[in-house]
């Protein structure tokens, strides 16, 4: 599926219409290397909403919009109407529409990231294009000019490959195997996946005591509007 | 969305006892305004929409009550709101105009800074928590 919609839009590029100062003008959807940019600037833009620093939100968001159209906002945009308007267009032009299950992981998304001695500012983006042109030898210019769903689902089937292999190695070796010395037997320790790998974890239920339950009428007000 | 004439033709409300030309927010302006009401944008959708002219005075100031009610979470909010949108200080809105004023401003002054434009980004930016 994706690759038939993807070979759909290098026939037909998908483009939306911005309404600028000096007339509608067309916007094509962004490359995997702009993509993986916009993306980046997502992601601050989420952390900056935290602290709602105006100034800061206004600076992200205008960067966005530059890059996605190519155009600077202050010679091109008249009112914030027309921001908004082609902002909104810009986001839902460049969302995925079939996201990787690796971007959706929910252990590493959730947990603060420490950062690593060698990181810097965008490496996330960079080691993406590294781990497509290391694989297939591909140019740079390739790679960043890929569709961004078939880039992601590039990276998605080589890390399941590395996994695999790992695997494969991780179980010929002996640390696979944990010795029980109460059933005098070795049994198989697998080697562990990341979460996205893994089937789905069944949510444990909270078990509340008896005594700790409310007791009495209880008003459901969900849905209901309170004044 | 506004295009061509319409969009440079300036509008002029009365507020306060005078005359005020209305500017069109920035995009600056608009994302500091998406980042005031995004907070309250469900309720302040389905407010906006109550608003209508030719109201009792009574009744303008109960549904404009109910606006500042939305947005009590964070008092000084609704004034501000209103002061971005007429381009005046929220405690100018506060010590000259009345309710029945600014119910009859409001429809024309929200159709032409595109606030639905700023409700549907504050959406999109999940600023939800207060609305909802």
């Amino acid at each position: 599926m994706i690759l038939a919609r993807c070979l759909k839009e290098r026939t037909k590029p998908i483009t939306v219409e911005i309404e600028t100062k000096d007339g509608v003008r067309r916007v094509e959807r962004a490359r995997f290397g702009l993509h993986l940019v916009l993306g980046e600037n997502l992601k601050q833009l989420d952390t900056v909403l935290e602290d709602r620093e105006s100034q800061d939100v206004w600076e992200l968001m205008r960067r966005y919009f530059e890059l996605a159209t190519g155009f600077e906002v202050e010679t091109s945009v008249e009112s914030f109407e027309q921001f908004a308007a082609g902002l909104l267009l810009l986001w839902a032009l460049n969302s995925l529409f079939v996201p990787p299950p690796f971007l959706k992981d929910p252990q590493t998304s959730a947990r603060p990231q420490r950062l690593l001695p060698w990181d810097y500012e965008g490496r996330a983006a960079i080691l993406m294009v590294h781990v497509l042109m290391r694989t297939y030898g591909w140019s740079l210019d390739r790679v960043v000019n890929l569709e961004p769903e078939v880039g992601l689902a590039l990276i998605s089937e080589i890390l399941v490959d590395e996994q695999l292999q790992q695997e494969w190695e991780y179980g010929l070796s002996d640390v696979s195997r944990v010795y029980n010395p109460t059933a005098k037997r070795s049994h198989f320790k697998p080697l562990p996946r990341p979460a996205w790998m893994r089937y789905g974890v069944e949510e444990l239920k909270a078990r509340i005591p008896r005594n700790m339950l409310p007791l009495g009428k209880v008003i459901d007000v969900a849905g209901k509007e309170i004044t | 969305m506004l295009r061509g004439k319409r969009l440079r033709r300036p509008l002029q409300i009365e507020l306060g006892g005078q005359r005020i030309r209305i500017e069109r927010l920035s995009p600056q302006q608009g994302v500091e305004l998406c980042l005031l009401v995004g907070p309250y944008v469900p309720k302040l959708r389905r407010a906006l929409r109550i608003i209508k002219k030719d109201l009792e005075p009574a009744e303008a100031s109960q549904r404009l009550h109910y606006i500042a009610e939305t947005m009590k979470e964070a008092p000084g909010d609704f004034l501000e709101f209103v002061g971005l949108l007429v381009g005046r200080r929220a405690e100018w809105i506060a010590q000259n105009t009345t309710a029945l004023e600014l119910v009859a401003v409001l429809p024309a002054v929200v159709e032409y800074q595109g606030l639905w434009k700023v409700l549907a980004l504050g959406s999109a930016l999940g600023l939800l928590e207060l609305g909802e």
